[in-house]
């Protein structure tokens, strides 16, 4: 057994599985080679079984190779390709319980059962057997699990769907590997917009003091100095906007398309002056590209009224605003779900009642002293309503005490622990209106450390009057000091995660054990820990002014995420391939949120910190495990301070975006029908007048309700119909081409607008042509003239998910038909002329039907030409006066004869025109 | 002028124990500095970092805090603390 402890790795690290060195198999991959070994075949398929948290098939327990089990008591099986001496190794597997694939020549793809594995290494007749790798995209565990992987896709090397294109990610941490692959494109481009390493001397960016900004082209040489020794930065940049390349994306982050503003802000501290700094050039240099960003602060202090009243935190409200959102994590000063374990309890509350001593008590384990003035500390943040009046006092193990009236400052000296107390000595703070005492006890000069054993802290209301609990956290503890009495597991989220536009996150459990680089499975082992359930050092909320923190959980135990090359880290942490690491913590939690926002940016670009937490209230995982609450004194039910909202779901959540999003615009070209001659109509016939295409220009479809247009022309009867043309449009025409009609009582010398409702529906980025077309009525004279113009201040859309109006994009300048003179067929007429005597060089004849017999004859009878070949569409016919031959017919008396629709009609025709021929 | 309600108690605290120190800060102004007034915090000691509405971050010199905080449109500094990087885990 071997073991870790850390204030992060917080539990026990079990070796479950031997190493892995097992007997050379040259034909065998190495991946492979560690299931050579029947211990470890049987913790891996134990592993497969007991893993609650079901990914679609295969699974990633074996660095990155593929291995299934079909339910609890099926067969545990490893994916292989063999290469084959003979085809009749392919018997040898099948003897072996293998599933075959895929034959191809010499190669075949198989499943194996794990039991069969040794088999295979005796096989003669197979040459080599290599790992079929899980090179799914998004099949990391945290990114099923918040639901990422649906909304996204891998096409060759790039992302589709919502993976934070044109998104700035932005990493406030302890650096990047910027030459980490997980951060470089395909052809090995820094994703970098720049990095500004504020701990360098040199250049910085323009407008700020300090640090050296390496831009595009130093990254893309190699050559920024810039270096993530301590790696939690370049962990938490990869599940925010890792790339996913070093690993054939199996452990891309949410937001794999983002590009990313990295701030290094130190090695072992940051300052919060610099983090604000950082902020602000991440959120002005994503302006500068027109892009909107999200900042990830995987950091935190317990310091301060956790009201969101210190500067620091007024600050970052400041900055965040329309696509400017700010991600923290809640902070890991947790004790959920912590029977057995003894809770490190820091936060002390109470409802004071005058006159009435209230004691808490701490415990000081053992601890060797460290040198140097204040080295050995224990600093107290307390907070009480501004119009109370409270007395403190601190007693030592040995029963001495340090006690601070209302107003009054102290300074306790002692070889067991100096103590400082100022109780609001300066009165109210005027940001919150509420009284600050700031107890030190520590080895203040003239003091020795403070002595081990239990501790009190006393208060005693002089005054009461607000009714209002105080609150006092532990915010630097180099001495370990934990509550034992009077503490409570609740008011935990740390300073910014109090902030009001701040996102703060918690964590929960996503899996208990990995596989390591050695060969070895190791745990965190925390035996009332489950999968899914909060991860014990969680911090909840509330904030001491009452407000909802966290708001929502993501994935935090235990995360695989990209690994700085700079970083010195245990072997049992990183996993196989080395170039990714294991880590916990809310740290690792809030930069799957940060690239969950990116991706609602992606949907909804001015979203602001507000919109964002909306979103998180209405569309969250909500299971077995999000209505348990931890926090003291919490009513339970959901949200609740250990959980807020519930579990990161980025499915649901960029659903609940669409409302905010920017609606489409509806953008509209304009041009009128052409008619090469004179169109002939009549009732129930339809005459064309302007051919509109209207595009949903943006992100997402439009509903197009009403179209306007102002009419002249002379038809009572008539009505406006608007028609979806085929020709021009990018989608289908519905069977029923018209998709809106009104009625247009059109009167002579006058015009109307009318406004056609429709039933149209254009998909985002789609275009559909349509046609605005008067159908006669029948009542108009015989001739006819008519007139349509667009009326863009009448037309209406509606965006399909947002809900909201539409704009509007118009055509430059007013958009009208020519006038169209048309000839009208009179309900008894079958045909008419367009003139009669021909005095033009062409006649037209229009008819209400298809003739099915058109001829010219002499008046002797004899046919001179036959029409019938010269019928456009159904009802129209140009002549011009030739004969069968093509010659010009001389000027005389003609007959045309029609049939149409069934009747034989004959019609005296005179060409009154000189022609020069003759027939 | 009284001053000290203006400081926060921590940078009291940090002024008194080391006055010379280079330590980050927080200044509230009563509306968002122009650039003269931004002059004004300069001459008075403060490194300006970012002006974020009405709140400026900076470097001084501790002892310079009291300068700052007479100025007659500052109405509050607060300590830039220092946020530890989460440890990383160590094999025991």
């Amino acid at each position: 057994v071997r073991s870790l402890r850390s204030g992060w790795l917080l539990g026990v690290l079990l070796c479950v599985a031997a190493s892995a060195a097992g007997a050379q198999q040259p034909a065998f991959d190495p991946l492979l080679r560690m299931l050579l070994r029947p211990e470890v075949r049987q913790t891996v398929e134990a592993a497969l079984r007991a893993e609650p948290l079901a990914l679609p098939r295969d699974r990633a327990l074996g660095g990155g190779v593929a291995l299934d089990a079909e339910g609890p008591m099926g067969t545990a099986r490893v994916g292989v390709f063999v290469k084959l001496r003979t085809p009749a190794a392919l018997a040898e597997l099948r003897a072996a319980g293998a599933e075959i694939g895929v034959v191809a020549g010499d190669i075949a793809s198989a499943r194996v059962p794990l039991a069969a594995v040794p088999a295979l290494s005796a096989a003669v007749g197979i040459e080599r057997v290599e790992a079929a790798l899980v090179v799914e995209r998004s099949n990391e565990l945290a990114a099923s699990l918040v639901r990422a992987d649906r909304v996204r896709d891998l096409v060759g090397n790039a992302w589709q769907g919502f993976a934070g294109q044109g998104i700035v990610v932005g990493i406030y941490d302890t650096g990047l590997d910027y030459l980490h692959e997980d951060f470089r494109t395909g052809e090995g481009q820094t994703r970098l917009f720049g990095l500004w390493d504020q701990t360098l001397g040199g250049t910085p960016p323009m407008g700020f003091a300090g640090g050296h900004l390496c831009d595009v082209a130093s990254l893309d040489a190699r050559i920024c100095p810039q270096r993530d020794n301590n790696g939690h930065g370049t962990h938490v940049a990869g599940s925010a906007a890792g790339g996913g390349r070093a690993a054939a994306n199996r452990h891309a982050g949410i937001a794999p398309a983002a590009d990313l503003l990295i701030v290094k802000g130190g090695e072992a501290t940051f300052a919060e002056d610099r983090i604000i700094n950082g902020i602000a050039w991440i959120f002005a240099e994503a302006e500068r590209r027109g892009r909107p960003a999200v900042v990830n602060l995987s950091l935190g202090s317990q310091f301060g009224p956790h009201d969101g009243t210190r500067l620091y935190e007024q600050a970052i409200d400041n900055l965040s605003g329309p696509g400017r959102i700010v991600v923290t994590s809640s902070g890991n000063d947790g004790a959920n779900a912590s029977a057995g374990v003894i809770p490190p309890l820091i936060h002390g509350m109470a409802t004071p009642a005058a006159g009435v001593a209230q004691t808490f008590v701490f415990n000081v384990p053992q601890y060797s002293p460290q040198p140097g003035a204040g080295a050995n500390h224990l600093r107290i943040s307390f907070w009480y309503a501004g119009a109370d009046r409270l007395t403190i006092a601190i007693v030592r193990p040995d029963g001495s005490t340090v006690t601070a009236v209302y107003g009054q400052e102290t300074l306790g000296a002692s070889p067991l622990g100096g103590i400082y107390i100022d109780n609001a000595s300066a009165g109210p703070a005027p940001e919150n209106g509420d009284h600050e005492a700031f107890i030190l006890i520590e080895n203040l000069v003239g003091s020795g450390p403070p002595m081990v054993g239990p501790w009190t802290i006393r208060v005693t209301p002089e005054a009461v009057a607000a009714g209002r609990p105080y609150h006092f956290w532990f915010f630097a503890n180099s001495i370990n000091a934990r509550g034992v009495q009077g503490f409570t597991n609740s008011h935990l989220v740390s300073s910014p995660g109090t902030a009001r536009r701040t996102i703060a996150v918690g964590a929960y459990v996503q899996r208990l054990q990995w596989l390591s680089t050695d060969g070895n499975t190791y745990s965190f082992q925390v035996p009332d820990e489950a999968v899914g359930d909060i991860a014990q050092f969680s911090s909840g909320g509330p904030t001491r002014d009452g407000r909802l923190k966290p708001e929502i959980t993501a994935p935090g135990r235990v995360v695989v995420s990209s690994l700085s090359g700079h970083a010195s880290v245990p072997t049992p942490l990183i996993v196989p391939g080395g170039r990714h690491w294991v880590l916990q913590g809310t740290s690792m939690a809030a930069p799957m949120v940060a690239g969950g926002v990116a991706l609602l940016l992606q949907r909804a670009p001015s979203l602001t910190p507000e919109n964002v937490q909306q979103i998180l209230s209405t569309a969250s995982i909500r299971d077995q495990f999000v209505a348990r609450t931890y926090v003291t004194g919490d009513p339970g039910g959901i949200p609740n301070f250990t959980w807020g909202h519930g579990k990161l779901d980025v499915e649901a959540a960029i659903q609940a975006a669409a409302i905010f999003a920017r609606a489409s615009i509806l953008a509209v070209t304009a041009a009128p029908v052409e008619h090469p001659a004179p169109p002939t109509t009549q009732r129930g016939s339809r005459l064309a007048l302007l051919r509109l295409n209207l595009t949903a220009d943006g992100p997402e479809a439009l509903d197009v309700n009403t179209l306007g247009f102002r009419l002249f022309g002379q038809d009572p009867g008539a009505r406006l119909l608007v028609v979806c043309e085929p020709e021009g449009s990018t989608v289908a025409c519905p069977a029923d081409p018209v998709l809106g009609a009104v009625a247009a009582p059109l009167q002579p010398d006058d015009s109307i607008a009318v406004l056609v409702p429709l039933a149209l529906r254009i998909p985002a980025g789609q275009t559909v042509a349509v046609v605005a077309a008067l159908e006669m009525s029948g009542a108009a004279p015989h001739q006819a003239s008519f007139r349509a113009a667009f009326l863009p201040t009448e037309t209406r859309a509606t965006g399909v998910e947002t809900g909201q109006p539409s704009p509007l994009r118009q055509p430059a300048g007013p958009v009208q038909s020519p006038e169209v003179e048309a000839t009208l067929l009179q309900p008894e007429e079958l045909f008419a002329l367009s003139e009669n005597p021909v005095r033009s060089s062409r006649v037209v004849f229009n008819f209400r039907s298809a003739p099915t017999l058109a001829a010219v004859f002499t008046v002797s009878g004899r046919q001179v030409v036959d029409l019938l070949p010269l019928l456009e569409g159904e009802a129209r016919i140009v002549w011009n006066l030739t004969n069968q031959q093509g010659t010009a017919l001389a000027a005389g008396i003609y007959l045309v004869v029609f049939r149409i629709e069934d009747r034989l009609v004959r019609e005296k025709l005179i060409i009154a025109r000189p022609t020069g021929g003759r027939d | 002028m009284e001053v000290r309600p203006r400081l926060e108690t921590g940078l009291v605290r940090q002024i008194e124990e080391d006055p010379e120190r280079i330590i980050g800060v927080f200044v509230r102004t009563a509306r968002p500095p122009d650039r003269q007034q931004q002059q004004v915090l300069a001459d008075a000691g403060l490194q300006v970092g970012a002006v974020v509405g009405d709140i400026v971050s900076g470097r001084l010199r501790a002892c310079d805090a009291v300068r700052v905080a007479e100025l007659e449109f500052v109405r509050r500094l607060e300590l830039s603390r220092e946020v530890p990087v989460p440890p990383l885990p160590r094999v025991q």
